[in-house]
């Protein structure tokens, strides 16, 4: 939360840390922020749920994603 | 509210049912088994002409444990969403009858349930406690999971410390794995 502006950072400014530059090619498309989306994005409620999934992601574990957010809206 | 409600008039004949359907399936997970790879395969194999190679087993036990785990997914979501749908049902009703009373009050009225998913954070703050009351919580802070209970077996507390141990172990699931406490994946150790 940003105090400043009581809004959550916005993913698209988040900084890529030290040594995980081209992170995004280890990704599918389908899971990341998409610029051409910003607009739609940034103008809808959303956050980060870090009480489920408090670490990133590693690409192979990207199943898991895939199969919980499939499964949530079955 | 067919289907809904056929879940919500058999829910604890059908819980008791996800809870056998679920351990099945970590039971098949723990099953599973991943060898390192030979340089080169069994002779039989070349001289019974198996055509096959040890990576046909490794692959057969990864596809095997990813639809496992599609699996639990699947029944993780089975009655989770129910669950919430009953709250929010519950909240709406209760919000209409006393529309003055706060959300915080109607979520107190729920809390106390007793749930397998809370039963992983649980077990930590035990054994936490636990290591500080028996003067091991510094020794079980460094090296592997391993290094780290030998040394506390060790300790000068050691035999007191043993019951650190086997409170590890009475929570941990058959195969030596510990929950995990973020309970995500749906941990269902009991």
């Amino acid at each position: 939360m940003d105090a400043q502006k009581s809004l959550f950072p916005s993913p698209y400014d988040a900084a890529t840390p030290p040594g995980a530059e081209g992170w995004e090619d280890l990704y599918p498309y389908y899971v990341k922020f998409q610029p051409s989306r910003r607009m739609e994005e940034e103008g809808k409620f959303w956050f980060c749920d870090s009480q489920h999934w408090p670490t990133p992601f590693r690409p192979f574990d990207m199943s898991m994603v895939e199969f919980a957010t499939k499964c949530l809206g079955q | 509210m067919e289907r809904a409600g056929h879940y919500f008039a058999n829910w604890g004949e059908m819980l008791e049912n996800w809870h056998k359907k679920v351990d099945q399936k970590i039971a098949e997970l723990s099953a599973l088994e991943f060898h390192e790879l030979p340089d080169v395969v069994p002779l039989e194999w070349i001289t019974s002409g198996k055509g096959l190679d040890n990576t046909t087993d490794l692959i057969d036990s990864y596809d095997r444990a990813i639809e496992l785990i599609y699996k639990v997914w699947q029944y993780h979501f089975e009655f989770l969403n129910l669950g919430y749908a009953a709250y929010l049902d519950f909240f709406g009703f209760v919000k209409e009858t006393f529309p003055s009373i706060p959300d915080q009050a109607i979520a107190k009225m729920v809390q106390g349930q007793d749930s397998v998913l809370f039963r992983p954070d649980d077990e930590i703050k035990k054994l936490a406690k636990l290591a500080v009351e028996l003067g091991v919580a510094d020794t079980l802070k460094s090296g592997s999971v391993d290094e780290a209970l030998a040394a506390t077996a060790a300790a000068p507390n050691g035999q007191k410390s043993s019951g650190w141990k086997m409170a590890t172990r009475s929570c941990a699931r058959p195969n030596g794995s510990l929950p995990n406490a973020t309970g995500s994946p749906p941990n269902t150790a009991r």
